[in-house]
């Protein structure tokens, strides 16, 4: 399974045509968007900070881990960092597998897992 | 262990602070003299010393040293890069 994680600063762009691998069956995009009400407040952006070496390192080990549960051939994976308005995304997971189970299982254990255990921040602008 | 500025690496622990904890206490790191290693009880006493802040919020902070989160029984010592990892909120 080849892995491949960044942290931007800017749009993320998800991947082209030539980077999905010819024996994927299934692939799998999901994006988490910026929503425009956090915590009862209308809002217009938040601001992501990361432990940057730290987050990369701790998005590669769990990819792996659960690659060995939920066989996929690659994984992508983009996290913005800094503002990001409402209505864009602030991760892109791509996730290619011969089929479609394992795609979607592995896109939503990652995406628990990033919650829990990859150390990225997010915070309501100030006026 | 005391605050310091300018000390060789090789005597002092940097301590870097993230989201919440870098908003309650006004700064993002400090370098705190640290001569031999010690445990992470100790490290956290010592740094509650120089931030007293810290103490409400030691309870919901997870410890990483060099970019990994510590296990049971970990130490700390010269050279470290310690990071207080508050609850993360990335996704």
């Amino acid at each position: 399974m080849t892995v491949d994680i960044a942290l931007e600063k800017g749009p993320l762009e998800p991947a082209g045509p030539g980077d999905i691998s010819s024996g994927s069956g299934a692939v799998v995009r999901f994006e988490g968007r910026v929503r425009a009400e956090e915590k009862g407040d209308i809002i217009s952006a938040l601001d992501y900070e990361a432990y940057e070496p730290m987050a990369r390192q701790q998005m590669e080990k769990i990819a792996h881990e659960i690659g060995k549960v939920h066989a996929c051939l690659a994984v992508r994976v983009r996290h913005r960092i800094g503002r990001v308005p409402v209505g864009e995304a602030a991760i892109l997971v791509e996730v290619c597998a011969r089929h479609r189970g394992e795609a979607f299982a592995f896109v939503t254990e990652f995406m628990t897992r990033i919650k829990q255990d990859v150390p990225i921040w997010k915070e309501v602008p100030k006026p | 262990m005391t605050l310091a500025d300018d000390l060789p690496r090789a005597t002092r622990v940097r301590v870097l602070f993230f989201g919440p904890v870098r908003v309650r206490l006004g700064v993002a790191n400090c370098d705190l003299a640290c001569a031999k290693e010690m445990s992470t009880s100790s490290f956290w006493s010592q740094l509650i010393e120089c931030y007293p802040e810290l103490a409400a919020l030691r309870s919901s902070v997870r410890l990483a040293r060099n970019g990994e989160f510590l296990g049971d029984g970990a130490k700390v010592g010269p050279g470290d890069e310690m990071a207080l990892i508050p609850p993360v909120s990335g996704g």
